[in-house]
């Protein structure tokens, strides 16, 4: 919230602050009212002052211009100037050497042809405080204006704007008064409700009378006011205001509005919004010729409201409304309705001041999605206890602006459900929350200082009674942060960090995550995080159907949206975590970079039954081919996919594993060139290749390998505990076989049939060489063959190869190439 | 017979010491020392000397075998290391060319952070727990102190996923997960995801935090600060100052912001800290009573502190990042630049 510190100067002195806000903002910021900026009116304005023009003649060089001398009664400047309004005698406006005007213009010292100008004189667009308008020459002040004078202050821009952000808890500071009361606190000064430019009204009712009536005037007799929703409207009051003009406002009114950024719309409606600003109740004032009545109760269901801004609202019957005998006439403390709101033919007016129920103004206003600054104020909650007085602050004010008569008598519902807070504090509780020794005359001080009430009891223990406007302090811990924070956080020492008393053991999922990231990033790849949520179109054109997931290894289930999505392309809850990997591939292949692996660990959502549930899973993308010397340009990037998965799974001891080739149908994938990874028989996830289709959709020219898996389920299967082995004494020999292998038997069928031949003394087969041809294709194993014991010999080693070829051959019909 | 022997000696000897190979060499080594060679044919002689004269003359032809070997071998060795030279000297490599291809890879920058705070935290006796991303309005709100129609459920817009369920906000949830199901006392941290319904330049939908709670018999601000300046010149440096201004949250009381000395100008003042010198780094306070009342605890015998911050903002503090929006972008020529943290 805006706050001009003149208008904090109504109620306590702070002019000291005019020229160094720092200080004050520094203690605000200290202890809790966060100043987000301070702009310095005065500032813009340096360097122009009030001046009288001693003299002018015309400029030897031009017939155009004229020569001034003017004075700002310490001294005289010789000024060029274009104008022609200007005569001897004129009060002016004069920028000097230095000044800098609004839209960067520089005043600077110059020469305008031959002749010396020590500065200009200004023209009110120059000033910034009216629209260009070439014929109306340079601004002449009021014949009264002091000479020598700094313009800003002449402008009444002598003032500093402070921007707090008000913590949710403060509504007391959400008006200049609190603001100041705070001040007032802060620095111990007098504060004084009575303002210092207006006869405040205070307590004494006649003065509302007074001018030019006999009649006396009751609203009782004028208007007929019911509460009947109690609850939701507490506090309920109003008085009639008769006979008043509608027009313009005066300029301290406007200036006032204008310096916390508010539009000047008429003296009534201006009124209600400078006490909203200046005592934090907002008001709201009826055309009385209007109305038939004032009842606060709920709308009627499909009931319509045409609102201040324009809009029509249907009402559903729950809502909270100002009505009368008829329809709806405002929206309880959120906005009015036109069909009474002031108008320039307004002759009589009810004024409300009310307190409504913060939740009620809060549902309505977040219903509507109407925010004004009188919902605001009241959905934080405003102080009951002064309802009326600001209402007749609010009269005499209307009464000085708009003539008129108020109503002698005031009606006011209050269903109070006054109980006093006392809350019980004693020294040993802030000892013991802050950390340090307290002394009980530092707590009083404070306390005191914020206008609670305090009663002494026994063994150092209080009884203290918040003032009605800091509703927000109900339990002793929010009497410790009053202290704390008036007293500076700064005096809370440090103590050696305590250590957690017991230990308790680490979410597995984090670190499992931890582990499993190092572990690929160790091999080269680089982790991406994408949101949550995605686009529900470019999910579809992943998946036919949740069926698809089933047949990638992955759980088949649906997936949910969000209610209210930040933009369209970013609706549902991922199951599936591979769609925005592949947008990340597509991003970085048309910002230039054609290779590339990436992994992402994240969880994906289901819903099963009425519960929310999340898996993590692991995706990962490899594209393209790096340019680099001596490598197998040949080898696909699943493949690489597949060596990096089998060694996360190596080292993290799932050793049971098995890729199975499959040949399904889904959309993104290469019919043929997809792998269902199981673990211990669980199916875990896919891996494949970029369906050909997909590549010329997106226009991506390089091979995409994609490949995700549950890690949930994973993590669910057994590993294999580490059981030593005893390493051989005897020699491993290394024995070379090549063969014709059709192109239906995998290569890993081979592999796997030349263990089981061997058995235990076939430590590994390795495929080293591949050739292939016209449909042929020739694979090359190396066997790793450790003997049991003895020494191998030349007999036994041919002996194990011919067991091999004839196994090989009688099995799978492949021979020796 | 000794002459000729002599003669052959010193032909072979010039002739080995003028191989120009071992091919040559060898052929040599045949011609002389041979089975057929000069040598043995001169031995062949022996049979018409002197039986008592045979072994003198065997001594003689032995001596002049080994002499004839060792010019031999000498040359031998003198060739094969000339040989070996000559070839070292062809095999000079380019050893500016690059090795294969070793991607250093990088965990994601975020995620570093996160690693990073849980190191700090965990030789403290901090557990750790993630929760999960959808909460139910309960967990997010209502237990933390919340109730409908909060003025903070403004301050954090939030995802509803039905009338019961959101994305959660914040961290805090994990907060009442842990308070439900551990008996205190207890400290842990929880990282993890957070939504809210913003996205502009300093805004995502999705970002990270971290939450930390600590409850036992007595704590106080106190033990807070403490905590969490170790923790935040574990994380910026010894230099950094730290500062704490009253704040409010709903689920603790006294609450508390906390800055540090902006590391960019070293707290003097510069456009990264808006010419104040300090930084905000996130929130802290002790736990409300209504929090441990939520989570059935009595709250007359258990009390705790409570902190969070946020990740991409310490993200871009510690590596100058200009944009929040660059974490989930995940180009790699962003991505590259963290292959050494």
């Amino acid at each position: 919230m805006k706050f001009s510190l003149n208008w904090i100067g109504d109620f306590v002195k702070v002019d000291d602050f005019l020229s160094q806000p720092e200080s004050l903002c520094e203690a605000l910021t200290r202890t809790g009212l966060e100043v987000e900026s301070i702009e310095n009116l005065s500032k813009q304005f340096q360097n122009v002052v009030v001046a009288k023009l001693l003299s002018v003649e015309k400029h030897s060089n031009a017939d155009r211009l004229t020569l001034c001398k003017v004075s700002t009664g310490t001294q005289d400047y010789s000024i060029v100037c274009g104008a022609k309004n200007h005569k001897v005698g004129d009060k002016v406006v004069l920028a000097l050497d230095g000044a800098v005007l609004p839209g960067d213009f520089k005043i600077k010292k110059t020469k305008v042809r031959g002749e010396v100008s020590e500065g200009m004189l200004a023209s009110a667009y120059e000033l910034g405080l009216e629209a260009k308008d070439e014929s109306a020459g340079i601004l002449i002040l009021n014949p009264d204006t002091k000479v020598g004078i700094n313009f800003a202050s002449h402008y009444g821009m002598d003032d500093v704007i402070i921007d707090i952000n008000v913590t949710p808890n403060r509504a007391d500071c959400l008006s200049h008064l609190g603001l100041a009361r705070e001040v007032s606190c802060l620095f111990d000064r007098s504060f004084n409700k009575k303002q210092t430019h207006f006869n405040a009204f205070g307590k004494n009712k006649t003065n509302i009378n007074d001018k030019s009536n006999n009649k006396k005037l009751s609203v009782k007799n004028k208007i007929k006011v019911e509460v009947l929703d109690t609850h939701a409207c507490p506090r309920y009051s109003g008085r009639y205001i008769e006979g008043v003009t509608i027009k313009p406002s005066p300029s301290w009114l406007k200036d006032k509005l204008k310096s916390v950024g508010l539009k000047s719309i008429n003296n009534v409606v201006d009124i209600t919004n400078y006490v909203l600003w200046d005592r934090g109740q907002p008001l709201h004032a009826f055309d009385a010729d209007k109305i038939n009545a004032i009842i606060i109760g709920k709308s009627k269901k499909n009931e319509k409201l045409l609102t201040l801004d324009d809009s029509t609202i249907t009402l559903t019957g729950k809502e909270l409304t100002i009505r009368d005998n008829h329809k709806a006439l405002a929206l309880a403390g959120v906005i009015g309705g036109q069909d009474s709101a002031i108008s320039s033919k307004t002759k009589n007016i009810f004024l409300e001041s009310a307190y409504f129920r913060p939740e009620e103004v809060r549902r309505l206003s977040r219903q509507f999605g109407i925010q004004t600054d009188s919902s605001y104020r009241f959905s934080r909650g405003i102080d009951i206890e002064t309802v009326t007085e600001a209402l007749d602050f609010a009269c005499a004010l209307i009464q000085e602006v708009a003539g008129g008569t108020v109503s002698e008598d005031c009606y006011d519902f209050y269903n109070s459900e006054k109980k006093d807070r006392k809350i019980l504090i004693t020294l040993k509780d802030l000892t013991s929350r802050l950390g340090y020794e307290i002394k009980s005359s530092q707590f009083l001080k404070w306390m005191e200082q914020l206008k609670c009430k305090i009663t002494k009891l026994e063994n150092s223990c209080f009884e203290v009674v918040p003032p009605s406007f800091r509703s927000d302090l109900e339990i002793k811990e929010d009497l410790i942060e009053e202290f704390a924070r008036l007293e500076g956080y700064d005096h809370i020492p440090d103590v050696a960090p305590p250590r957690a008393k017991t230990f308790k053991p680490w979410d597995l999922d984090f670190t499992r995550q931890q582990t499993l990231q190092s572990i690929i990033r160790d091999k080269g790849w680089y982790q991406v995080i994408n949101y949550g949520f995605c686009d529900e179109e470019i999910y579809k054109t992943f998946l036919n159907s949740k069926e698809d997931l089933k047949s990638l290894g992955l759980p088949a289930v649906d997936y949910f949206s969000v209610q209210n999505p930040i933009s369209n392309n970013l609706s549902i809850m991922k199951n599936f975590l591979t769609p925005d990997v592949f947008k990340n591939v597509h991003h970085n292949l048309r910002h230039g970079t054609k290779w590339g692996k990436i992994f992402e660990i994240s969880p994906v959502f289901f819903k099963e039954g009425d519960e929310y549930k999340q898996n993590f899973h692991l995706c990962l993308s490899q594209w393209g081919k790096p340019a680099v010397i001596r490598q197998d340009q040949k080898l696909q990037n699943i493949f690489y996919i597949k060596s990096v998965i089998e060694s996360c799974l190596n080292r993290l001891s799932y050793k049971n594993f098995e890729w199975k080739q499959v040949s399904i149908a889904v959309p993104f994938l290469h019919p043929k060139q997809v792998l269902i990874l199981e673990v211990h028989k669980q199916v875990i996830g896919y891996l494949g290749t970029l369906h050909p289709h997909f590549q010329s959709k997106y226009k991506i020219q390089k091979d995409v390998a994609l490949a995700e898996f549950n890690l949930s389920r994973l993590w669910a299967t057994p590993k294999k505990t580490l059981k030593l082995k005893n390493i051989s004494s005897f020699l491993t020999v290394e024995k070379d076989l090549t063969f014709v292998v059709p192109p239906h038997v995998p290569a890993s069928k081979i592999q796997e049939e030349i263990k089981k031949i061997l058995g235990s003394i076939c430590e590994r087969v390795d495929i080293f060489d591949l050739y292939e041809k016209e449909g042929e294709r020739a694979i090359s194993f190396r066997l790793y063959l450790t003997p049991e014991s003895s020494a191998w010999t030349d007999e036994n080693l041919q002996e194990f190869q011919n067991k091999v070829i004839a196994h090989l051959q009688n099995k799978l019909s492949i021979n020796l190439k | 017979m000794k002459n000729k022997a002599q003669s052959i000696l010193k032909e072979a000897v010039q002739a080995i010491s003028s191989a120009k190979d071992q091919k040559s060499l060898y052929d040599l080594k045949v011609f002389y020392m041979g089975k057929k060679g000069q040598l043995s044919n001169l031995m062949k002689e022996l049979k018409n000397v002197p039986v008592d004269e045979k072994p003198q003359w065997g001594k003689f032809f032995n001596q002049l075998r080994k002499d004839l070997e060792a010019i031999y071998f000498q040359k031998q060795e003198e060739l094969s290391l000339k040989q070996l030279s000559e070839k070292i000297e062809k095999e000079s490599l380019d050893l500016s060319l690059p090795g294969p291809l070793l991607n250093s890879g990088a965990i994601h920058p975020i995620h570093t952070v996160i690693n990073h705070v849980v190191s700090i935290f965990k030789p403290l006796g901090y557990s750790l727990h993630t929760g999960s991303f959808v909460e139910t309005d309960w967990h997010n709100f209502e237990a933390l102190n919340i109730p409908p129609f909060h003025p903070s459920r403004d301050l954090q817009d939030t995802f509803y996923i039905d009338k019961n369920h959101v994305l959660r906000t914040h961290t805090s949830p994990i907060q009442i997960r842990v308070l439900e199901s551990t008996k205190p006392p207890l400290a842990f941290l929880a990282p993890g995801a957070v939504f809210r319904c913003d996205s502009d330049i300093s805004h995502t939908p999705m970002f990270h935090q971290i939450e930390g709670l600590f409850v036992d018999s007595q704590v106080s601000l106190a033990d807070l600060k403490a905590t969490l300046s170790f923790f935040l010149k574990q994380l910026f440096g010894s230099k950094m100052k730290v500062r704490f201004r009253p704040s409010y949250f709903p689920f603790t009381e006294p609450s508390a912001e906390y800055d540090v000395s902006c590391p960019f100008c070293s707290h003097k003042s510069c456009s990264v800290c808006k010419k104040s010198g300090w930084i905000e780094i996130g929130g802290c306070g002790l736990v409300h009573p209504n929090v441990f009342k939520s989570t059935k605890h009595d709250s007359d015998q258990w009390q705790g502190f409570a902190f969070g911050l946020g990740m991409e903002r310490i993200a871009m503090i510690l590596y100058n990042v200009p944009d929040i929006r660059l974490f989930f972008e995940n180009d790699l020529r962003f991505l590259k630049q963290f292959e050494g943290l």
